[in-house]
């Protein structure tokens, strides 16, 4: 008798939303997606005052997280200021794996080669994953980070579900009145699309 | 090292269902996805593809010139 498996995956992406990451940001939906997991976000979060409680129940929620530091440099609005969202976030994924009996990994991604040993030397001895700010980066990384034999999906397989998504964005992008893909209906709504692009895709 | 994964590999459904979009809308998704693509298009279900093997007709095999032709 077969023992039925377990649901799918969850990944948390801690990711910069801003106009110059959205081909890395549909990327990470494509590759985490092309593995059979489902993508989380802290996009789906309404703004609101319990939404650190809800970021930490997000990253509870999830198997995995990847949290993408490639984008620590100052912003252009005035007052010029770095980000903190994403490794602050990356701190909260940390001490839940820490602290929680249930099962979270996390891995870090990065830009630039040896970058992080400056910006965030706490993680000395963590390897993070090099994508080189590349849409074929992000899907050799996720390659290196993840496993499933059987249905490991090629860095080809993972480009045709990235390119099935940028065909579709427009469409939902319409249909959500939206100008941005960083909104909570724009991001479901498209990993939906990838999912059924790698049921497909990935044989 | 490498993460082995262990859970099962979502469907478009699943993936709906966890992030809370409605079953209609995740219909009306998968099949936006299917129709504008031509990797994924279905027809009543099975997989469209363009180098479908078609049977002769029973003329065309009369027809047919040589032992390999003959044979099928």
């Amino acid at each position: 008798v077969a023992r039925p498996q377990k649901p799918a995956d969850k990944v948390f992406l801690n990711i910069p939303y801003d106009e110059k990451f959205k081909r890395l940001f549909l990327a990470f939906i494509a590759g985490v997606s092309a593995f059979g997991m489902v993508p989380r976000a802290t996009l789906e979060i309404p703004t609101s005052k319990r939404r650190l409680e809800r970021i930490l129940g997000l990253i509870g929620s999830c198997q995995f997280s990847i949290h993408d530091l490639g984008r620590v440099e100052l912003d252009r609005i005035a007052p010029r200021t770095p980000r903190f969202n994403m490794p602050f976030e990356l701190g909260l994924s940390v001490a839940h794996e820490k602290t929680k009996q249930q099962k979270h990994e996390w891995f870090v991604c990065e830009s630039k080669r040896y970058r992080i040993g400056k910006s965030l030397s706490d993680l000395d001895g963590t390897d993070p994953f090099i994508h080189d700010g590349r849409i074929e980066g992000v899907f050799r990384e996720l390659g290196n980070i993840f496993l499933r034999p059987g249905r490991q999906p090629s860095v080809q397989q993972m480009r045709r579900i990235y390119v099935e998504l940028r065909r579709n964005l427009p469409i939902v992008l319409h249909h959500a009145g939206s100008a941005t893909p960083y909104t909570a209906r724009v991001f479901r709504e498209l990993c939906v699309i990838a999912s059924t692009a790698a049921d497909n895709i990935v044989i | 090292m490498k993460v082995l994964l262990e859970g099962r590999f979502s469907s478009a459904e699943e993936t709906a269902d966890v992030l809370g979009v409605s079953s209609s809308r995740a219909r009306e998704l998968v099949s936006l996805a299917r129709s504008n693509s031509p990797y994924l298009a279905r027809v009543n279900g099975k997989r469209k593809t363009s180098s479908k093997k078609r049977t002769p007709s029973a003329s065309r095999k009369r027809r047919a010139r040589g032992k390999t032709a003959k044979a099928r």
